[in-house]
């Protein structure tokens, strides 16, 4: 379900009117993306469905009070969601690793085709895991949730230069967990280079 | 998303699609889940609605058949406030007022408030034999301010919780205290106690007081001897033998291996041969006599 700007402005004032179909739309075009972001910070796919429960139900509950004042309906609702994430983590201590969120392949896929498809997403979620908290919640607000850098900036309260700078490191970071190599920085560094010197680094051999 | 795409290196892109891949496949919500989760929030903001709506409905009514008075109706409930506050206030002054005069000597709650004294007193010996030289001290002051006032019932509700309280325990504790304006402050409590095994009565004392001076004056007094605890002692010894042998014997008293001076010197018997004594009042070490004399016994060892 796609929904431009001032379709979901449309959509909240007519919630705030009492309006429940509006509601209900609403929860149409955010679930998804509320529910990803969700279980890629809290991993257990029943507690994020717990979650992303609550977190519509408290948006309900808020929605009278909600006022745009710069902060898009989004901005706001994910907000919520990363409050509520912050307090099941704070007690829930349990941790349980990306590689238990449901899985749900195609169902045309062969054995040996899954197989492969499972361990490359192992190798995507050890990677997630190997980042620092802040470029772990930016990647989930930015590709798992479809924020864009300003809306993924308002909802951690930080700079939209900051969130950039996270997501550029968070993205080098797994490129170099996962082994995938960047040609245009070998062909930057062999234009810089001196003649006769040898390179340095993975990226520079060849 | 997309337009932050355009300025990422190319090298990024396999990177952006594995994530995406991932979030599809492994992030994906149960349908099943989400449905059951939309449902209830739908009854949820449908009973919302409903609730609203008649929130909205009720101040149609009266608005249609009442005349507006915003002001009226904003005031009221301030000034209602405000009066049952003041009330309030007032009722509790007049309460308190009443009790403090209640309480007085001849009032009353006289009788519950001496009783409230008493109840209070910690129970530490020292510190109740002070809280009961405390209380006297309240009585004669209400005696003096109801003899001023020509008031007979208070002196006389005031002499009889004195004398309740001097006649408190008998047999068991003195206690007394310096009168204000007294050169040294101080208080004093004796006890008398059964000792164990009928084998008599244990005297103890318990002396607070505040030297002149301070520390200084303390400083002094225990350089030239006179520490009031030690006369306390001594008086003590003293009183023991006058008890015990109806006389007073006089003679110098060791205490805790410290030689002492005796303070009944001028009536101290002269000895059996005039003898020199020896320097401070000391006793010589066994053993160790000085000049070869032997000194002479004293009859009372």
């Amino acid at each position: 379900m796609t929904l431009d700007e001032a379709a979901v402005e449309r959509l909240v004032g007519d919630a705030q009117a009492g309006d429940p179909r509006a509601f209900g739309r609403l929860f149409d075009h955010y679930h998804a993306s509320v529910y990803r972001y969700i279980v890629s910070r809290v991993h257990r796919p029943s507690d994020a469905e717990d979650l992303t429960q609550l977190v519509f139900v408290k948006a309900l509950e808020a929605l009278p009070r909600y006022e745009a004042r710069g902060i898009p309906f989004g901005g706001w609702l994910f907000r919520l969601a990363r409050n509520a994430v912050i307090d099941h983590v704070r007690t829930h201590r349990d941790h349980v690793g990306l590689e238990s969120a449901s899985e749900r392949p195609g169902g045309d896929a062969g054995p040996d085709e899954i197989v492969a498809v499972r361990q490359a997403f192992d190798e995507v979620a050890a990677a997630l895991e190997a980042l620092t908290d802040e470029q772990r919640e930016v990647i989930a607000l930015r590709f798992f949730a479809g924020l864009s850098a300003r809306e993924a900036a308002d909802v951690m309260g930080k700079q939209e230069g900051t969130v950039r700078g996270l997501q550029f490191r968070a993205i080098a970071a797994m490129r170099r967990s996962l082994g995938i190599e960047d040609p245009d920085t070998t062909v930057v560094e062999r234009r810089l280079r001196p003649t006769g010197e040898k390179p340095i680094g993975p990226s520079g051999i060849g | 998303m997309d337009e932050d795409f355009v300025e990422r290196r190319p090298g990024d892109l396999e990177m952006y699609r594995r994530l995406d891949a991932y979030a599809e496949t492994r992030l994906a919500p149960n349908a099943a889940a989400m449905a059951r989760i939309r449902a209830a929030l739908m009854g949820q903001a449908v009973a919302m609605a409903d609730a609203g709506a008649a929130t909205l409905a009720l101040p149609l009514q009266p608005a249609t058949t009442l005349p507006q008075r915003p002001s009226m109706t904003l005031r009221r409930p301030d000034v209602s406030r405000w009066s049952a506050a003041f009330l309030a206030a007032c009722l509790c002054l007049g309460l308190v007022a009443g009790s403090v005069a209640a309480s007085t000597a001849g009032g009353p709650f006289y009788g519950p408030r001496l009783w409230l004294e008493e109840a209070t007193l910690p129970s530490a010996p020292l510190p109740h034999a002070h809280g009961q030289l405390d209380r006297l001290d309240a009585r004669l002051e209400e005696i003096r301010v109801a003899t001023t006032n020509a008031n007979a019932g208070a002196v006389e509700a005031a002499l009889l919780a004195y004398a309740e309280i001097v006649d408190d325990r008998p047999n068991e504790l003195i206690a007394w205290r310096s009168l204000p304006g007294s050169q040294v402050d101080h208080a004093g409590v004796v006890h008398f106690e059964r000792a164990p095994g009928g084998r008599g009565t244990q005297v103890t004392v318990e002396l607070d007081y505040t030297p002149p001076g301070g520390m200084v004056g303390a400083t002094l007094a225990k350089v030239l001897g006179t520490i009031p605890m030690r006369e306390v002692q001594e008086d003590l010894r003293r009183f023991k033998q006058w008890m015990e042998t109806g006389d007073i014997v006089l003679s110098e008293g060791v205490v805790r291996g410290v030689a002492r001076r005796a303070v009944g010197d001028a009536r101290r018997p002269a000895p059996a041969s005039p003898r020199r004594p020896s320097p401070r009042g000391r006793r010589p070490a066994p053993g160790r006599r000085r000049g070869g004399a032997r000194r002479p016994e004293d009859p009372t060892r």
